[in-house]
């Protein structure tokens, strides 16, 4: 009962109202909905269904003298109940006269055994002694031992049903016919057998029924559907035996009628069925036993094409499921197209191809690297769930698996929930996240993205070095760069690092502070820094105010030259013709310290000419220094230059050591130059805080009375190269004047 | 499924149809019912009301009978008498319940003054209206936890949120409400 409240208004309502509740406000209750149904349903066949129990009464055959031995009567399958071997006999006979031969819709092209295809059925095989599961009462049984008891047993597996299904289906069964009276007779005879076997040891006794327990016994449970198949022997010949019914679930408690229930005998060869369903059993098992993995070009999930998974839609999905896979937890998606036959068999392939191999341990990424990268494939068939959940963060595929069963189902949404009993199977494997998922978007022909969440992806990153701004491809390339890493976080984090790495990546948060990722490469690994740091007004790092977020390691050395290859810096860019071997040439020397003009030596100057652009206010100088370098200082220079790791930067401004400004804050510089016949070339070398660059100009010339001229600069070709060179090293420039000083 | 399918398959497949009709107009009989019995009834009876509308719709709509055309009509017609007739055994503390036929169940509603329900139903608009304009999830956890009653617990449930989230959401959503319906006030 409600409290009272400002809603009561809404109570006892015109249509108009209700009809407004129920399509905008629908009371969403569905836990009972089930409970309500079935309500319903018994609340109708009380009033509307006399005739079965006349039915029930007239019965010659006493079908509900269930004796208690039944109680014992063990069951396979983790939900599995049933009726046993000779009261299926019993009931048969009654049941022959009220129902028509079930087989007879059965499809003719393929033959299938009367109780259904044992390779689409997961049969489960019958054990004795598992505990009970579960108990159902005949609900119109008078007497009060008129129930089953519910088993668990294990799965038999796809292969040994497959096998089994062969053969089942391949034999022709002969129905025992109700009007035979020989088979009455015998059946009849077996059953009074059991009965006063059985009915001496009544209480508590369990199961003499099942003394021959070697018998195999099948049960089939899906949802609130029992398929039983027993063999037995009753002398003249063997019987298989199939019973089917349905029961419902009120309270906790299980019930069924009678009437549900079908009862089917065949005349087999009892001898045959037993060798052979004993064969397939136990062969089988020893298949089973290899312990390492061995997937034989089919995932370890099956053959992908052979469920109908769909990828899974979000909220504006058409269907909104949830699905309770246990008590606490619940899987909630959005419904989804199924996958085309087409494209279901790429993907098989596609993962068949692979090397499925178990996490131990998965690896996370470091947290700036998380993104909320999911993938995820789903297949319902109505009774078993199956999850493939690509992970993006720790490279793993999730298999989740068990079988469910519908709470409640209305448009636009459906409530399913694990059936009760039956294992959830959760198994993870190693994957490489990202080319699948770009594998798997080919074959979709959309992208099934994984950028989504991702803040790494989603920021602007630039180089510290030279602020140049990752593009879209290049952040992706190194997102999936790093991603392939396998990470390891350093225990203690330095309470400083200062953002001195040789690569640097920053990007500029929101609150105005600075985010660094430091790459640096050691000899056996790549050690990688999270920094946040503080900028002062002026966009200044003043040296102090840093936090490491994160500092770790991944065993790849690699890692720094990749990056600087996607950022366009290749380690291995060639050097120019021109200097590669610096010996067939006069090279000569000269220092420039920008912070000094005594060391730029005008007066000794061979050549320095000027022109005027069209604003009369601009010149071009190229000077050729006067300090020869002896050769074999020169081959000392050209082989360091030649071992010198080069990778080409944009031309920036800075670099131009032809005008240079104030701003420039290059430490050092020095230039070499040259002369041939018409060209002038100047190579300067200019140090960088953290690294080195290298430029050469040409420029042509001529000679007039004894005096070189540049030529107009309309001619001139400038740069040898378009691309400035750059080194990570800022000591090269030492090195070269170490060498030039000898 | 129309009205004539729906009778096929009632006669082919019985506890099928009763599937689909359940399924279709449970949150419809449910609206009702609980519409009715709200106050009066705990969850027991208005599950045990809802039963016996469909029990009674089973039975009454079976391949043979001659009822035409409108199965809504009629299910709203089976629901409406049927939670009156709960009402009025709630209320009067009989225990047994009595049938009421469509005819009576006419009477029944123009009993109450004409001016007065239509004023009511006005209210009750415009109490809708106010609870829909504060959005998702707050419409459905007010109309949840105010008129359906259920606890924070299964509304959390419902709408994948922690108790304690709805809780703090209800609070806030029902200043909101109160706010929109004062100025609906003194905006009329």
């Amino acid at each position: 009962m409600n409290e009272k409240n400002e809603f009561d208004i809404l109570e006892n309502a015109e249509s108009s109202v209700t009809d407004r509740l129920e399509a905008e406000f629908p009371p969403r209750d569905n836990r009972e909905k089930e409970k309500i149904f079935r309500m319903s349903e018994r609340k109708f066949n009380n009033t509307s269904a006399p005739d079965t129990e006349k039915e029930q009464t007239v019965s010659g055959v006493e079908v509900y003298r269930r004796p208690k031995w039944q109680r014992g009567l063990s069951i396979a399958a983790a939900c599995a109940l049933v009726v046993g071997g000779a009261t299926g006999g019993a009931y048969a006979l009654k049941r022959f006269r009220n129902t028509p031969a079930a087989e007879s819709q059965l499809d003719t092209q393929k033959k299938v055994a009367p109780f259904g295809d044992f390779s689409e059925l997961e049969y489960q095989l019958c054990d004795y002694n598992r505990d009970s599961m579960r108990t159902v009462t005949i609900e119109d049984s008078p007497e009060a031992y008129g129930y089953f008891e519910l088993f668990s047993g294990p799965i038999i597996s796809q292969q040994k049903r497959d096998k089994l299904a062969d053969f089942f289906n391949n034999y022709d069964y002969e129905e025992i016919a109700a009007d035979t009276d020989e088979a009455i007779g015998v059946v009849n005879e077996a059953v009074t057998e059991a009965e006063t076997i059985d009915i001496s040891t009544i209480e508590d006794a369990p199961a003499p029924i099942n003394a021959d327990e070697s018998d195999p016994y099948f049960i089939y449970c899906r949802d609130n559907e029992i398929k039983a198949v027993k063999i037995y022997d009753v002398g003249e010949f063997g019987v298989l035996n199939y019973t089917h019914f349905n029961f419902e679930e009120q309270d906790g408690q299980y019930f069924m009628t009678d009437d549900d229930m079908s009862v089917e005998a065949y005349k087999i060869d009892y001898d045959l069925f037993k060798s052979t369903i004993n064969e397939i059993l136990s062969s089988e098992d020893e298949e089973e036993t290899p312990t390492e993995p061995e997937y034989k070009g089919v995932a370890p999930f099956g053959n992908f094409s052979e469920r109908e998974y769909f990828i899974p839609g979000g909220e504006d999905a058409e269907k909104q499921i949830f699905v309770k896979s246990d008590e606490e937890t619940q899987i909630t998606f959005g419904s989804g197209e199924v996958i085309s036959a087409e494209q279901s068999k790429q993907i098989e392939e596609l993962f068949n191809s692979l090397e499925w191999n178990e996490s131990v341990e998965p690896k996370t990424k470091p947290f700036w690297l998380v993104g909320i990268d999911r993938m995820t494939f789903i297949s319902m068939d109505g009774s078993d769930f199956n999850m493939l959940s690509l992970n993006g963060d720790n490279n793993t595929l999730t298999w989740d698996s068990f079988r469910y069963e519908t709470e409640s189902e209305y448009d636009g949404m459906a409530n399913y929930k694990r059936t009760e009993g039956s294992a959830r199977q959760i198994k993870t494997y190693d994957i490489d996240y990202i080319s699948l998922v770009n594998k798997l978007s080919e074959i979709m022909g959309r992208d099934l993205g994984y950028s989504i969440h991702n803040s790494f992806l989603n920021s602007d990153w630039s180089t510290e070095d030279d602020r140049v701004l990752l593009s879209e491809e290049q952040k992706r390339a190194i997102y999936e760069l790093l991603s392939s890493c396998d990470f390891d976080q350093a225990s203690e984090s330095p309470k400083q690092i200062s953002p001195d790495a040789n690569l640097v990546l920053s990007r500029e948060e929101n609150n105005g502070t600075h985010t660094l990722l430091n790459i640096e490469s050691n000899p056996d690994s790549t050690i990688f820094g999270y920094v946040k740091y503080e900028v002062d007004e002026n966009g200044q790092y003043n040296g102090s105010d840093n936090t490491v977020m994160w500092l770790g390691s991944c065993p790849d050395n690699t890692i720094e030259e990749k990056i600087s290859e996607i950022l366009g810096r290749s380690k291995n860019a060639p050097l120019p013709e021109i200097i590669t071997d610096l010996t067939t040439n006069d090279w000569r020397f000269r220092d420039l310290d920008l912070n000094s003009e005594n060391h730029l030596h005008y007066d000794v100057v061979d050549l320095n000419t000027k022109y005027t652009d069209g604003y009369d206010n601009s010149y071009l100088q190229m000077i050729y220094g006067t300090d020869s370098i002896p050769e074999d200082k020169l081959k000392l220079i050209s082989d360091l230059l030649d071992s010198t790791a080069w990778y080409e930067s944009d031309y920036t401004e800075q670099h131009d050591l032809l005008f240079p400004d104030d701003n420039y804050d290059a430490t050092q510089c020095i230039e070499l130059s040259m002369m041939d016949d018409d060209h002038i070339f100047v190579m300067q070398l200019i140090e960088g805080e953290n690294n080195t660059s290298l430029r050469i100009d040409a420029q042509s010339f001529f000679e007039e009375n004894g005096t070189k001229y540049l030529d107009d600069p309309d001619d001139i070709c400038l740069e040898v190269t378009d691309k400035i060179l750059m080194c990570d090293d800022p000591e090269l420039i030492d090195n070269i004047k170490r060498i030039i000083a000898g | 499924m129309t009205d004539q399918q729906l009778r096929r398959l009632l006669s082919s497949s019985p506890e099928k149809a009763h599937r689909l009709i359940f399924d279709e107009y449970y949150n419809y009989v449910y609206t009702i019912v609980f519409n009715r019995l709200r106050s009066l009834g705990t969850p027991e009876d208005i599950d045990e009301c809802i039963s016996d509308v469909f029990a009674e719709i089973f039975t009454k709509y079976n391949s043979e009978s001659s009822h035409s055309g409108n199965i809504k009509g009629f299910v709203s017609a089976i629901a409406r008498n049927r939670s009156v007739d709960t009402f009025r055994r709630l209320n009067s503390g009989i225990k047994a319940s009595v049938s009421l036929d469509a005819d009576e169940a006419v009477q029944l509603s123009s009993d109450e003054r004409i001016d007065e329900q239509a004023e009511r139903t006005e209210t009750a608009h415009a109490l809708l209206d106010a609870v829909k304009s504060l959005g998702e999830p707050d419409s459905t956890i007010i109309i949840q936890k105010y008129y359906y009653g259920r606890s924070s617990e299964d509304i959390g449930d419902m709408i994948d949120m922690k108790p304690n989230t709805v809780r703090k959401r209800l609070s806030r959503a029902l200043s909101r409400l109160r706010d929109i319906l004062r100025e609906d006030d003194e905006g009329r």
